[in-house]
């Protein structure tokens, strides 16, 4: 019996580890009827665990979830984009229904609005219940249901911080009501529209009109970006789409790469990790949730350190890496680094000794912990 | 205890039958150990149906497998590509090993080549054994793994048709090879590769040389596809190479759409049932598979006809709508309507009549066809044109 134990439990973490989308079925009462989602939890999701997770709602969900998910899987694996919560909800049968505006004031009515209300009074809630989710919340649509993702803009205050519409299907005088709001903003929003040459004609015109509306806006608070793509149709256009808008949303998120360490990190005034720390602050204040350390920004840091002999940065930065992956080799080889660029190859030695035994990060294994200590061990008889 | 095998085992099927994804383990004698795989079968897979489908190898399955699975999904959604079986390759700490190259030639070697050959000769059979597969394959490589997949451009017998090299990081002389391999084959292949302005520099570099040399190629064999993103690096240009080169793989086979009906059916040159008939063979062709002529691409090839006031093509089609549709009364209409415009108001009338016998179309009812039998009724009424009975009769004994 205790294997058949070892055995469900295998089956339920290797279920996790391969971010496994989970079918779920919701009881609505706005709706009156039961409702289907899908879920991508992310890889090794830990219910225990404090950190949350940006939330990603995607309308169309029978067919628009899996592209999300797949592309969200792709990029938070290699750390350009946070772990994200994707919630697709399935539309095919009550489309229509759900989508539903006013022939008067174009806003949802009767079934709409019992759309509308199942997101934002049932829907959400009962995510935030379930899952870390936080404050973060991203919401995707695709033609019909890309123009009732603006509906949620309208609320006193938004319950999206960013919004991304494919090809919308623009009900009539959305366009100059997007442009009245998207002004007024007082906080930040994103927001990403897209057609492509080969679009549906009548669809592709109202985006060019409603882009030349947006794209007027002087406000700092809207982060608007806009594509137009070449040789691909209604559908194409989505594929193309999704990376482009994960990138803008998550842009500040992005590790340090060779722009950033030129134009900004190398120049910085104060100190190599004061810079990381405020960027790892300006992160949490804009999205609502905390960055973890990456190695590639750790990398970062410490040459920028090496760079402008900042020494101090440099023991900083070691020791936050130690409190941050106690297991890992890294701390050692920062520590390492520290004491020998200050002359003591003595405790330098003891750091790649002692780190010789700890776990091979991306960029540092036995190998080079053992090429750091012989070379530390020449300079001390030296 | 009872209670609790019960739940696990009611989790079991619905982790099954919901999502879609198996986590396969393939024990191997080229490599001498096991192999993990994902694989996902398309939704409402029949084992005992005889439809084929493609199959494509994504290779470092571990972090490749879910984007290309979800573009799949999007793409079969609207019938944009058939449906697929996709099938990952887990590599992890093999990689090294599995992408091992002779650094010369930048061809497999030692536990490359065994690699390689597990892929071709153990993995590939498995799958067709197992699963309804089709004769089309596409390899999706990144990094190491897109120079490896061109290995298989050099066998005799082509293990894939296609190849997706997403930022591939070319070795030795295999890049310049791969060229003059292109220009040699008499089968049709499709080539697509990708880099991107911030991609690794040395990489990057190799790919543009490449894709000159590539670009040079002349064969029709060959369908070649190339992109150079803007403002991506060498992980994030990923997901958006999948989407190009899957749109571009799979681009004959998607429904008829708007631009291809003004560009390419209006005017084409000769009648409009041949673009149709010429376009359903190329796909069984290429992909293997048999795809039916809707209703739906008859219709709107026919409004094609009509608005080039093709009445040939508009038989022709009715033609064609009568062989593939018997049932319903689509075939016969244009036959009647091309007969009405040509003037022949009789042989219009009786083929009208002939329709109301069968099933309605999806635009077009018996409701419909009775008025149009009543204001042929109304002109036929002045009229004493002489018709050749003959002629409805072949007309319809060809059905």
């Amino acid at each position: 019996m205790k294997n058949f134990y070892s055995l469900v439990i295998v089956f339920f973490i290797v279920l996790n580890i391969q971010a496994q989308a989970i079918y779920k079925t919701i009881d609505s009462e706005r709706l009156g009827e039961k409702r289907e989602l899908k879920i991508q939890l992310p890889r090794n999701y830990d219910p225990d665990e404090k950190q949350s997770y940006p939330l990603i709602i995607v309308l169309d969900g029978d067919y628009l979830f899996e592209p999300v998910a797949g592309n969200i899987d792709y990029q938070s694996y290699w750390e350009d984009i946070p772990d994200c919560i994707v919630v697709g909800i399935n539309q095919a049968d009550t489309r229509s229904n759900d989508l539903f505006y006013d022939t008067e004031s174009y806003f949802p009515k009767d079934s709409g609005a019992q759309f509308y209300e199942f997101i934002s009074a049932e829907l959400l809630p009962y995510v935030e219940k379930n899952y870390k989710a936080s404050n973060f919340r991203i919401i995707f649509g695709h033609d019909l249901s890309a123009n009732f993702i603006n509906y949620f803009l309208f609320k006193d205050s938004p319950l999206f911080r960013a919004y991304v519409a494919f090809s919308p299907e623009l009900a009539p005088e959305m366009g100059t009501r997007l442009q009245q709001r998207l002004s007024e903003m007082t906080q930040e929003v994103f927001y990403y529209m897209a057609t492509s040459d080969a679009d549906i004609k009548t669809l592709r015109a109202s985006t060019l009109e409603t882009n030349a509306l947006i794209s007027t806006i002087e406000n700092d608070q809207l982060l608007y970006k806009f594509d137009d793509f070449d040789d691909a149709n209604h559908y194409a256009l989505v594929g193309r789409g999704i990376p482009k808008a994960l990138n803008e949303i998550f842009g500040l998120f992005k590790p340090i790469n060779a722009k950033e360490y030129k134009e900004k990190l190398l120049p910085y005034e104060g100190l190599s990790f004061d810079y990381l720390i405020k960027k790892y602050e300006d992160i949490e204040h804009f999205y609502g949730f905390e960055k973890k350390l990456i190695e590639n920004d750790i990398r970062a840091i410490a040459a920028a350190s090496n760079k402008k002999e900042d020494l101090e940065s440099l023991e900083k930065l070691a020791k936050l890496v130690k409190k941050e992956f106690p297991d890992s080799m890294l701390g050692a080889y920062y520590l390492g680094m520290y004491y020998e660029k200050e002359g003591n190859y003595k405790k330098a030695l003891l750091q790649y000794k002692g780190g010789l035994l700890l776990q091979p990060s991306q960029s540092v294994d036995k190998e080079i912990m053992l090429e750091k200590m012989y070379d530390a061990e020449e300079a001390l008889n030296n | 205890m009872r209670k609790t095998i019960l739940l696990v085992f009611t989790y079991l099927i619905f982790a099954f039958s919901t999502a879609q994804v198996t986590y396969k383990e393939i024990s191997s004698a080229s490599l001498n150990s096991e192999r993990k795989l994902k694989i996902k079968l398309p939704k409402n897979y029949n084992p005992d149906s005889d439809v084929k489908h493609p199959v494509i190898i994504v290779f470092d399955g571990d972090y490749l497998f879910e984007p290309v699975a979800g573009q799949v999904d999007f793409q079969t959604y609207f019938d944009d590509m058939p449906s697929s079986i996709v099938v990952g390759i887990m590599q992890g700490e093999d990689r090294f090993y599995d992408a091992y190259y002779d650094p010369a030639t930048g061809l497999p070697t030692e536990s490359g080549l065994r690699f390689h050959n597990f892929v071709s000769d153990e993995l590939l059979p498995y799958l067709d054994k197992e699963y309804n597969t089709s004769k089309f394959r596409v390899a999706v490589g990144h990094d190491r793994m897109g120079n490896f997949i061109n290995s298989y451009l050099f066998k005799e017998d082509l293990s894939f048709q296609a190849y997706v090299c997403i930022s591939p990081d070319f070795v030795g002389s295999l890049s310049s090879f791969v060229s003059k391999r292109l220009t040699l084959f008499k089968d049709d292949v499709f080539y697509y590769m990708a880099t991107s302005e911030k991609d690794m520099p040395q990489i990057r570099e190799n790919i543009l040389v490449t894709n000159d040399e590539i670009k040079a190629v002349d064969n029709k064999h060959l369908t070649y596809y190339f992109d150079d993103f803007n403002g991506e690096t060498h992980y994030t240009l990923v997901t958006s190479a999948i989407s190009r080169s899957f749109d571009k793989i799979f681009d004959i086979y998607t429904p008829l759409r708007e631009k291809e009906l003004e560009e390419k059916v209006l005017p084409y040159e000769g009648t409009l049932d041949q673009y149709l008939v010429d376009r359903y063979n190329r796909i069984e062709k290429l992909f293997g598979i048999e795809k039916e002529i809707s209703e739906e691409e008859l219709e709107k090839v026919a409004k094609i006809a009509e608005q080039r006031e093709d009445l040939q093509s508009l038989y022709k089609l009715g033609k064609l709508a009568n062989k593939l549709h018997p049932e319903t009364l689509l075939g016969t209409y244009y036959l009647a309507q091309s007969a009405e415009r040509l003037g022949k108001t009789k042989k219009a009338k009786k083929l009208y009549e002939s329709a109301l016998v069968l099933e309605d179309a999806l635009n077009i009812d018996k409701e419909y066809i009775a008025t149009k039998i009543e204001e042929l009724n109304v002109v036929l009424v002045d009229l004493d044109d002489d018709i050749d009975d003959e002629e409805i009769e072949e007309d319809n004994e060809e059905k």
